[in-house]
């Protein structure tokens, strides 16, 4: 799978996806993307670099601890989000939503609580991807 | 508005992510098991007296109004399956402990059973068709991984057979939804309940609701599909199989119970003959394959079959009698099969083998074993003064009110069987000499303990019948008349 070709690509086309997975993130809660879909696209980009550049590109099985963490983490960071709503909101899952001027562009940029749950999300996807591929990708 | 409705996921979810963090710290790890197991336990209690004074509670996940939100609902019936669940559940962790030895094993076993556990709640309190859809894939998730976990070749078998037959429901149920949100525009049970009752002569209703009995059908392994049974129970690990039998294949009942009685109340009619049919048949054919079984487990999944044969009889009466025995009957079983799982546990942790001519003369090498699963043997064949005898005796008694002539008559044949084959395994377990091979350790304490408190809880329900039948008398009269529920979720109307 190492040819020039695949990695020249792969050189290009994975940072386009991970910029990308991440406007699709930020502008989840009220257009089409969100947490979900941003997550797989974010792997994606890694599974690419996995493939054209192989293990020792990036050490990913002596990090298979760190994506463990990652995605129990994101887990835990959307289940306290849920958690906040309930104390705070009055239910659980209850979202806020504040709107923040953005510096320089002077535009107001809507914040909902939501997209923290969706950032758990997307910790979740990307580290469940990450651990199964470099899991499938172990020797015996 | 109380938040206690929501506990009995919060919690179980909670626990599953704290213990993912946990993994490097054993400790840690059995101190927030047990404090939260122990807390399901109470908020499960407190719900269901809370449910039992004040009526059925809804909640607003999130905020939004009833038939465009998430709810969540709470009535008798949820209640009572939720401390069901609660109580084995807490059995098969804390029977965990001594079955699984290396802490790998237990550091993904604890996650993943409370990632399951947090899925079975979510199926008794949603009040949602795609969100029970949703629960049940939670639940089916965690019990796919924790079935093959420890990778014995008959495990993955069994996995490769769940997982085609979860997909393969799941597709199912995704379509029925699908078909019943094109019908009536809507996915809340209560306002299906609502929308449907004018069409309950289109055709497309009876074919939705014939759809979700074989979708639920399969999840509790009902007559022509409790072909991955067998397989699946048996392999499972024990902990794993007693929840399996005791309280995940009653999630699919509990959905039949729940469709029929609030969104096709008028179809109750037009399906009973077939229902009655399929339950006759279930335990008929369950009974049937645990009398030809040499292998303990085996014939405990059999035996699972035919005994949800004898639910879904109850269920299919459409008597207030009949569906509070249906209950009582999921109860007791429950209690009475995991216990009797728990127990072939340790036969299996003691030889190697759950084959019956392995064991032998268990009087004498343990007696304690020998009485406990006496005790289950004699609870499910239902001899008094178990709560065996009571949950049959109450069947029985709800068809015959209701002039169901024949079910009953198959109803007493399979009962026979049923005692046939449990005295037959406990005779050769308990009774038989010695068998070959090197002398039997005795089983570890550790075991012993919660397959006790099991055997224990089978004689109460027998000793305290009344109490317990009150309860499923009341949340059966609750089930009879579901313009409450439909109140208590869309409001007054």
């Amino acid at each position: 799978m190492t040819s020039l070709i695949f990695k020249s690509i792969t050189k290009t086309v994975s940072p386009i996806l991970m910029i990308f997975s991440l406007y699709l993130l930020l502008r989840g809660h009220q257009m089409p993307g969100g947490g979900f879909i941003a997550g797989l696209m974010t792997s994606a980009g890694l599974v690419l670099i996995y493939l054209a550049y192989g293990c020792d590109f990036f050490d990913w099985h002596k990090r298979s601890r760190f994506f463990y963490y990652l995605f129990s983490g994101g887990l835990a960071l959307s289940f306290l989000t849920g958690l906040a709503g309930l104390f705070i909101g009055g239910t659980f899952l209850k979202s806020g939503v504040a709107h923040v001027e953005m510096p320089f562009i002077h535009e107001s940029w809507e914040f909902a609580s939501a997209g923290i749950f969706d950032i758990g999300v997307y910790l979740v996807v990307c580290g469940v991807c990450v651990s199964l591929m470099t899991l499938l990708g172990e020797e015996e | 508005m109380t938040h206690l409705l929501v506990l009995p996921i919060l919690i179980p979810l909670g626990t599953a992510i704290v213990l993912l963090l946990l993994r490097a710290n054993p400790m840690g790890r059995r101190i927030v098991i047990g404090i939260s197991g122990l807390s399901i336990l109470v908020a499960d209690i407190v719900l269901l007296t809370s449910i039992y004074q004040k009526g059925i509670h809804s909640y607003q996940v999130g905020g939004w109004s009833a038939p465009f939100g998430i709810v969540m609902v709470g009535d008798l019936l949820s209640g009572i399956m939720l401390v069901l669940a609660s109580v084995i559940s807490l059995s098969a962790l804390s029977y965990s402990f001594g079955y699984l030895k290396k802490e790998a094993q237990q550091a993904l076993f604890h996650p993943l059973f409370f990632f399951m556990w947090a899925g079975t709640n979510g199926a008794f309190l949603t009040g949602d068709i795609f969100n029970l859809f949703v629960m049940f894939e939670v639940m089916l998730m965690s019990i796919y991984a924790l079935l093959v976990m420890l990778g014995e070749k008959k495990q993955i078998e069994a996995g490769f057979k769940l997982i085609s037959m979860g997909l393969f429901t799941s597709a199912l149920f995704l379509a029925a939804a699908g078909g019943i949100y094109a019908f009536a525009g809507t996915l809340n049970m209560a306002d299906l309940a609502l929308k449907i009752k004018p069409h309950v002569d289109h055709p497309l209703v009876s074919a939705i609701a014939m759809m979700f009995i074989g979708v639920f059908g399969l999840k509790a392994a009902m007559m022509p599909f409790h072909f991955w049974l067998p397989d699946v129970h048996s392999a499972a690990p024990t902990p794993i199989s007693a929840m399996l039998s005791g309280i995940l294949i009653k999630v699919g009942v509990y959905a039949i119970i729940r469709v029929f009685c609030l969104i096709f109340v008028d179809l109750q009619g037009y399906f009973q003959g077939f229902i009655l049919t399929m339950a006759c048949i279930t335990m008929f054919v369950g009974a049937l394959g645990a009398v030809a079984q040499t292998d303990i487990k085996r014939l405990l999944a059999y035996s699972s079959v035919s005994q949800i044969g004898y639910i879904l009889m109850g269920v299919g009466f459409f008597t207030v009698g009949g569906m509070s025995a249906a209950l009582f009957y999921i109860i007791s079983h429950g209690v009475i099969k995991s216990s009797l799982f728990l127990a072939a546990g340790i036969l299996k942790k003691m030889r190697g083998s759950t084959e019956m001519s392995d064991h032998g003369d268990m009087i004498n090498t343990s007696p304690a074993f020998t009485t406990i699963f006496f005790i289950g043997v004699i609870s499910l064949g239902g001899i008094p003064p178990s709560g065996g005898f009571f949950m049959k005796f109450q069947l029985i008694k709800a068809g015959l009110d209701g002039a169901f002539y024949i079910p009953v008559i198959v109803a007493f044949m399979v009962s026979l069987m049923t005692l046939f084959y449990l005295f037959r395994s406990w005779q050769k377990i308990c009774l038989s000499g010695p068998p070959q091979g090197n002398p039997l350790a005795r089983p570890s304490v550790k075991l012993l303990i919660p397959v006790g408190i099991l055997a224990m809880l089978c004689l109460v329900l027998g000793l305290a019948a009344s109490p317990v039948s009150g309860l499923t008398q009341a949340a059966a009269e609750q089930l009879f008349s579901p313009e409450l529920y439909i109140r208590a979720v869309m409001g007054a109307m």
